[in-house]
């Protein structure tokens, strides 16, 4: 680097004293205005672009002295049409307004129609003045998106309602009832709101054990007359919520199908004594006619013979009884296992 | 001198470097001044000489980003300074660079103050009537003479009214004026003169002005002085540097003078008359100078022998009549010397024009610093003298 000579440092200092050098200029503040103006411009551009809606009220009069580019397309009108107007003209209808709380609000559109916001109010005070700043936010598409919600549920709970099966969702072991349909309470005889403030325990029998998670038990439930209602239970677990773990027990009435099993039971019973009986039967014969040919032998004559030639003509017949028993047996069994 | 302020009396000035090669600076100013995207006013007369693209180059230099306009005529009219505004606004400028003679620096002046409000220029019609300053203005002159470039005047036509009306704040003194000789040497011997001789009335208006001070007396007779020397020498020798450069100085000090004295009854029936006809302003002045001198004397006596020695007249002691003979009679040698020795018949009025020129003359702002109070008899004998 080479050292500036004394005579180029004394020409430059002597241009800086006179005021000629690269900054001398008298104070100026607009290079700094300008720079802030950018600032504000910035800013007004991020504000214009925001969904939101934005007014700065004059808390003197109530009137618009600032508004951004949603509000007034939202509510189309021109930019400028806003500033002056009073803001409680905008408000066709409002909750109670009240400082820094959120209010849901319907504001009048240019075209008439409302515009549904949520609006928060702040106070702020600017060069000695006070304002309300109030931020108001569209939740046309949210309502839409609820609604559409809410019958997609209603939906679904109509389905539920209708299917025959009793749904009961609760709390996992045995805690509070938190949904039912009209299947449960037809069948134990309870309204839907009176289900819902019992707990599972209060429809079991005393002295009932509460069906296993992945189980299908037959339960004694009751009635809210106090009689029992034999039912077969299914508990599975699920979620329910964001990130609760509850039961859904499945519920079928089991009355019909116990009566149907106790006569088939009756049958069997019935079934198996008429074969016992049968196999005895054969023994119950050979008995006697032992003794017949026994007898027989003792007489003697050619009578006696064909006495005996009779006899066993009877056991043969026996034979093929006790023959036909072991064909019963394998029938009984097959009964047994497959009814 | 009357009213609670009467004795008081104020100093604005912009921030001028004089001196060749002054011009190379605008580039630095304007990027100073905080100018980014600029709008350099000028015309097409100083188009043609090539001083607003020796501009355009320094600012280019700089880097500074710049729009030209130059759709200005010799009296700047209400709808070239609206359509200035309009194309500042369009263009994202703000700055003004001005570069040319009184015409350019006064249109600019007006963009500046309708691009701030949004109002037309018309409305700022007559003094202090400006509550927003506009944006930064840099002039560059390319005339000694009219000053416009340290002043607080701006006069605009109104051509559909056939009026010239003047806009006088103190807002609106630019920011920085770059005095440079080296861009007088284009000018025609009789654009010297008529300039030269604006400046020379602005001085002596503004040293018999009721608004005088002991600041602007100072600059009122060194301008007088350096002119009566100085300009007769410029228009002769054109290509002079250090005439070139006289001349400059003296305007400068002719318009500091009067910017912060005013002016008097010479501008107000100028003004007048440059609504009717389409005359150089500086000839309009020229003509009238002497008469009003002649009507304004015995109001200012004193004063006006303070003027007469600045011309170079030795009447120390001479009786005021004698003053006053002897001045009227150095104003209007001087300047048929210098070429301009038209009336105003001459130049296109006719004497039925006075009684409407009169009622205009009486009702300008210049009018109110002029020694003597003007009656309609008064302005009417100056132009009929001046016929
Ligand atoms: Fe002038």
């Amino acid at each position: 680097m080479s050292v500036p000579s004394e005579r180029t440092y004394q020409d430059r200092l002597r241009e800086s004293i006179l005021g000629l050098g690269e900054h001398s200029t008298r104070k100026s503040h607009y290079p700094e205005l300008q720079r802030r103006l950018d600032e504000l411009e910035r800013f007004r551009f991020l504000l214009d672009r925001s969904n939101d809606l934005f007014f700065l009220v004059r808390a003197a009069d109530g009137r618009i002295v600032d508004a951004n580019a949603s509000a007034c397309s939202r509510l189309g009108y021109g930019s400028r049409d806003l500033v002056g107007a009073r803001f409680v003209d905008l408000l066709l209808e409002a909750e109670v307004l009240l400082i820094e709380q959120t209010v849901t609000a319907r504001l009048r559109r240019d075209d008439e129609e409302p515009l549904w916001v949520e609006m928060t109010m702040q106070r702020a005070r600017f060069s000695g003045e006070e304002y309300l700043v109030v931020v108001a936010r569209d939740v046309t598409e949210r309502n839409r998106i609820l609604e559409a919600l809410t019958e997609s549920e209603n939906r679904y709970r109509g389905v539920v309602q209708q299917v025959t099966d009793g749904i009961l969702i609760v709390e996992p072991g045995g805690g509070a009832i938190e949904d039912t349909n009209r299947a449960v309470a037809d069948l134990l005889g309870y309204s839907h709101f009176a289900l819902l403030g019992l707990h599972t325990m209060d429809l079991f029998a005393p002295g009932s054990r509460l069906p296993d998670e992945g189980s299908t038990t037959v339960c004694q439930l009751l009635r809210s007359d106090g009689n029992p209602v034999p039912a077969e239970v299914t508990v599975t677990p699920i979620t329910y919520g964001d990130d609760r773990v509850m039961h859904c027990f499945v519920i079928r009435d089991a009355t019909a199908r116990l009566e149907v099993e106790r006569v088939r039971r009756e049958a069997h019973e019935q079934l198996e004594q008429n074969i016992l009986q049968f196999a005895t039967l054969g023994d119950h014969i050979r008995n006697p006619l032992a003794v017949i040919v026994g007898l027989a032998d003792l007489l003697g004559t050619p009578d006696a013979e064909r006495i005996v030639q009779q006899a066993r003509e009877i056991d043969r017949i026996v034979d093929q009884l006790d023959r036909g028993w072991i064909e019963s047996e394998k029938v009984r069994s097959f009964l047994r296992r497959y009814y | 001198m009357t009213g609670e302020t009467g004795g008081l009396r104020k100093f604005v000035a912009p921030e001028f470097v004089c001196g060749a090669g002054a011009h190379r600076l605008a580039g630095q100013y304007a990027k100073n001044i905080g100018g980014r995207r600029v709008m350099l006013v000028t015309d097409p007369g100083v188009r043609a000489a090539g001083h607003a693209s020796s501009v355009a180059r320094v600012l280019e230099e700089a880097g500074v980003d710049f729009v030209l306009f130059d759709r200005v005529s010799q009296n700047p009219r209400v709808e070239e300074v609206a359509d200035g505004a309009r194309r500042f606004g369009e263009e994202g400028c703000n700055a003004l660079v001005a570069v040319g003679g009184g015409s350019p620096m006064d249109c600019a002046k007006g963009i500046g103050i309708v691009a701030a409000t949004g109002r037309p220029i018309e409305e700022f019609e007559g003094v202090d009537r400006i509550d927003r300053p506009g944006p930064p203005l840099l002039c560059i002159p390319t005339t000694a003479g009219s000053s416009a470039d340290v002043s607080q005047f701006a006069i605009l036509a109104a051509p559909d009214r056939r009026i010239k009306f003047a806009v006088i704040s103190k807002i609106i003194v630019p920011d920085v004026s770059l005095l440079d000789p080296e861009l007088l040497h284009t000018l025609s011997p009789a654009l010297t003169a008529n300039t030269g001789l604006d400046a020379l009335t602005h001085a002596v208006e503004a040293y018999v002005s009721t608004g005088a001070g002991p600041v602007t007396d100072l600059f009122a007779l060194s301008a007088i002085r350096r002119l009566t020397t100085y300009l007769p020498l410029a228009v002769r020798h054109p290509a002079s540097p250090a005439y070139r450069e006289e001349t400059m100085l003296a305007s400068l000090e002719a318009g500091l003078a009067f910017s912060n004295a005013s002016l008097g009854a010479v501008h107000a029936l100028a003004h007048s008359l440059g609504g009717l006809l389409d005359i150089p302003h500086g000839v309009c002045n020229a003509i009238l100078l002497e008469h009003v001198v002649g009507c304004n004397f015995s109001w200012a006596p004193e004063r006006y022998r303070a003027v007469a020695e600045a011309f170079g007249l030795n009447v120390v002691r001479a009786p005021r009549e004698v003053v006053r003979a002897a001045l009227i009679d150095r104003i209007a040698t001087f300047r048929h010397g210098l070429g301009i020795d038209q009336t105003l018949s001459g130049c296109g009025m006719d004497a039925g024009d006075i009684p409407a020129l009169t009622r205009s003359a009486l009702l300008d702002p210049c009018m109110v610093t002029n020694p003597r109070v003007p009656d309609e008899t008064m302005v009417r004998r100056c132009y009929e003298r001046a016929l």
